[in-house]
């Protein structure tokens, strides 16, 4: 890193590594209480499996790095294998990767650079364009959240206790 | 750009994919829930119309003690929910609006009379319910598939809506 060049500010980016630490701390509780054998459990037939909705809690954290480093993602450009773990420990060490990689990328973000245009596209086809900072807070952490709130339903459906995430539920931290 | 600039910005973008749930949750169901430790369809809804409106005393408040009382929504129709959370909305956004940047620092408290469960600067209080809404509103997608009412795109496509 330069540090002889104008001092940049990073006040926006340390407040979403605090924001992405403590999030994850709670996604790391639920996901390591989803066993290996319920991998393929779904409530519903149009619902994605157990074991792919926790698989895509854990790998939506990935997205922070092209979201920083890259002005666009491009589908038709992306050779996407999805992860496919076999095992509880498997999961929760491909989120611990995943949060470990967006904090590095994070620390490198400036807070000017948060506010240029970002792309999603598939080849010519371009579906939204937006600020940087609105890609990191809509599409990744607030989706994140998004699919771990419906991966806790899951866990009550199969009596598996649910943490306590922004207050106490119905299993863990009553007040 | 003012703090509350982005969280303004946020707020009516969630808003959209949120109003659209809501509208698709028929009275009848009201009562089911999924599992007996759950929320019924109607608390956790309620909830998530409630959330925008804990803007007006998180920035124009210090605290919300709960031995004060607080009042939860009971909507008896659709339309009532969907009434609630637009006045709900209307009025957190106010205050969010209302809000210079010196707010963000204050400090803010959740208390039952003496026992203080939470406290906070106003910046993180703000931040942590718009997640907060955002958490109990991906609860209630399961809970709409699973009496097959179709689920609004959000973020994305889902298997109902809005496939690329």
């Amino acid at each position: 890193m330069d540090s002889t060049s104008t001092a940049k500010t990073n006040n926006i980016a340390a407040g979403l590594i605090k924001e992405l630490e403590q999030e994850a701390a709670v996604t790391r509780k639920l996901l390591e209480r989803v066993p290996a054998e319920k991998f393929d459990w779904k409530p519903h037939e149009k619902s994605m499996p157990m074991g792919r909705l926790a698989t895509h809690v854990a790998e939506m954290h990935g997205w922070t790095k092209p979201t920083v480093d890259d002005p666009e993602l491009d589908f038709a450009k992306m050779d996407y294998k999805p992860f496919e773990p076999k095992t509880t420990e498997e999961l929760v060490a491909h989120l611990d990767k995943n949060v470990n990689e967006a904090i590095e990328a994070l620390k490198n973000a400036s807070d000017e650079a948060w506010f240029e245009d970002w792309s999603l596209r598939n080849g010519e086809q371009i579906y939204f364009t937006i600020p940087k900072i609105a890609v990191m807070r809509g599409m990744v952490l607030n989706h994140i959240v998004h699919h771990r709130g419906q991966l806790s339903v899951y866990l009550r459906l199969n009596d598996i206790p649910v943490p306590a995430m922004y207050g106490p539920s119905a299993d863990e931290g009553q007040m | 750009m003012a703090i509350k600039d982005g969280f303004v910005k946020e707020v009516e973008q969630e808003s959209v994919a949120t109003r659209k749930m809501l509208e698709r949750i028929p009275a009848e169901s009201f009562d089911w829930k999924p599992h007996e430790r759950s929320m019924t369809m109607k608390g956790l809804a309620g909830l998530v119309a409630d959330m925008f409106g804990w803007f007006s005393f998180m920035i124009d408040q210090d605290e919300l003690d709960f031995a004060k009382g607080y009042e939860r929504p009971d909507p008896k129709t659709t339309q009532d929910l969907v009434n609630f959370f637009d006045k709900k909305l209307a009025a957190g956004m106010e205050s969010l609006k209302n809000a210079d940047d010196a707010v963000f620092s204050e400090n803010w408290k959740l208390r039952n009379g003496d026992t203080i469960y939470w406290e906070a600067s106003k910046l993180d209080v703000v931040r942590q319910t718009i997640n907060h809404m955002v958490h109990h509103r991906g609860q209630l997608s399961v809970f709409l598939r699973l009496k097959d009412i179709p689920v609004p795109a959000i973020y994305g496509p889902s298997a109902d809506e809005g496939q690329m």
